[in-house]
This record gives C-alpha cells, structure tokens and sequence, in this order.
C-alpha cells in the first residue's frame, strides 16, 4: 500500500482523471472532496461488503436448513425468541 | 389478510399493517421496500421477506442473541428512516442478516446490522462504517475483532 502524508487543502492524484482534495482533518475525521467522471463509482468500502453479503443472503433459507440451523444453534429462550416480538409473521408450513 | 407466494416459505398469510418499510431499500436491494418478518415459535432465527419481490428473503437472526454486549451505533440518517428520535428505544429490533453458504457454517453481519422500530414499522440496515464488526462473523465462534463469544456453538 502506498501511503502519503497530506494536510488539509492538499490534493491527490489518480490516474489523469481523479482528484483527491483534503478538505479538512478534524477530531479524528477526515473530509475529503473527490472529483472523477460519472462512469467512476464510488462507494464507501462498508456499503459495498454489506451488498456483496445481501446478494449472497437473498436466496434466503429452506424450511429444512432452518430446522438445520435451529438444532446446531442453541437459542436462549427468554427474550431471543423472535415469534414474541410485534410485527412478526408467524410462519406454519 | 392478505396472501404471499413467496419462494421459499411458500403461501405466507398476514395483515397489511404487519408490513416493514425500508424507505431506503437494502445494499444491492435498493427498490425493495417492503418486507415481513417470519418467525417460527420458539426459534431465533427467522426471515425478512421481500413483499415487493417473493424470491428474496434474508435468514436473520436478533443480534444480541449472537453477541450479547453488541453495541449498535445507528447515524442521524438511519435514525430518520426508523422516524426514531433516540437510540435507547426499545422498541427497537437489531437483526443480523445470516448469510448460509453450500457447505460449512453460517456466519452473520455484524457490520450491518437490520434495525425495525416496531412502532413505527419502519427499517433500515445500519451500515456501520468503523469496521469494528465483521461482515461474516461466523456462527461457530469469534473471529478477529469480535469480542464476545455467540451462543452457537
């Protein structure tokens, strides 16, 4: 990894067409402004695992990996159990 | 009532106000909105359907039965999807999207936890963005940076 020292109101480049400006360093915090063209996404790293992992969870759970996944688990009865809490749908097969 | 064919659980049968709002969709799910959660009695572990899509469905499971000390640190964005002025609420539910691969153990994340404000039936997956919760914690034990042991062992 590359690693660069710069202070509030330097700029960085990637490539010919990204611009990196560090706008203001704070408390632990950084700000920084991005120039690049349109077709270039950014994305902040958390929200791209978090989709990545949704993609792969969307296929949902069977009834039998459920129960599979039930009897592996040991679930604390008092207050984990989600059939007991509002809003829910109680599934039966 | 009202019906749902969906994929997996097949004919799922409930009230219109039982519908969660996701006014901000899910990461990779954006234009879903609307979502029921299924439970079995006496499980953790239940599903968040997608009313607007019947093939999708997250396995989820509360997040505090996985790591009980689990410190929830939602934005002043997330708290504006849940219309929830504080945090503390209790009527707030902390999920784990549980992720089941072809072989070998699930595992949670913890990185983005779903909340649910029961009251105001609206949700949003809080996206945390310090790193400090692993995205595929797994449902055998502690990874790096997890602190606390789950209660599946």
């Amino acid at each position: 990894m590359l690693v660069v020292r710069r202070r509030a109101g330097e700029i960085l480049l990637i490539g010919e067409s990204v611009e990196i400006e560090i706008l203001e360093v704070s408390g632990g915090q950084v700000k920084l402004g991005i120039r690049a063209p349109r077709e270039i996404a950014i994305l902040r790293k958390e929200i791209q695992l978090t989709a990545e992992q949704n993609r792969r969870s969307s296929q949902g759970i069977s009834r039998s990996q459920l129960e599979n996944l039930h009897a592996q688990c040991k679930i604390p009865s008092n207050n984990s159990s989600l059939a007991d809490k509002p809003l829910v749908v109680i599934w039966r097969s | 009532m009202t019906h749902l064919e969906s994929s997996q659980f097949g004919d799922i049968v409930f009230d219109p106000d039982q519908i969660i709002e996701f006014p901000a969709g899910l990461p990779a799910f954006e234009g879903l909105r609307s979502f029921l959660l299924l439970a079995i009695k006496g499980s953790a572990i239940g599903a968040l359907q997608s009313v607007d899509q019947p093939s999708v469905c997250f396995p989820v499971m509360p997040i505090a039965s996985l790591v009980p000390a689990y410190q929830m640190d939602l934005t002043a964005e997330d708290r504006e999807c849940l219309l929830a002025p504080s945090e503390a609420s209790a009527d707030l539910l902390t999920l784990a999207i549980l992720t089941l691969p072809e072989s070998g153990l699930p595992t949670a994340n913890l990185l983005a936890p779903v909340v649910i404000h029961t009251r105001t039936r609206r949700g949003v997956q809080s996206v945390r963005g310090d790193l400090l919760y692993s995205p595929e914690y797994s449902l055998a034990g502690p990874r790096q940076h997890d602190v606390e042991r789950p209660s599946c062992s």
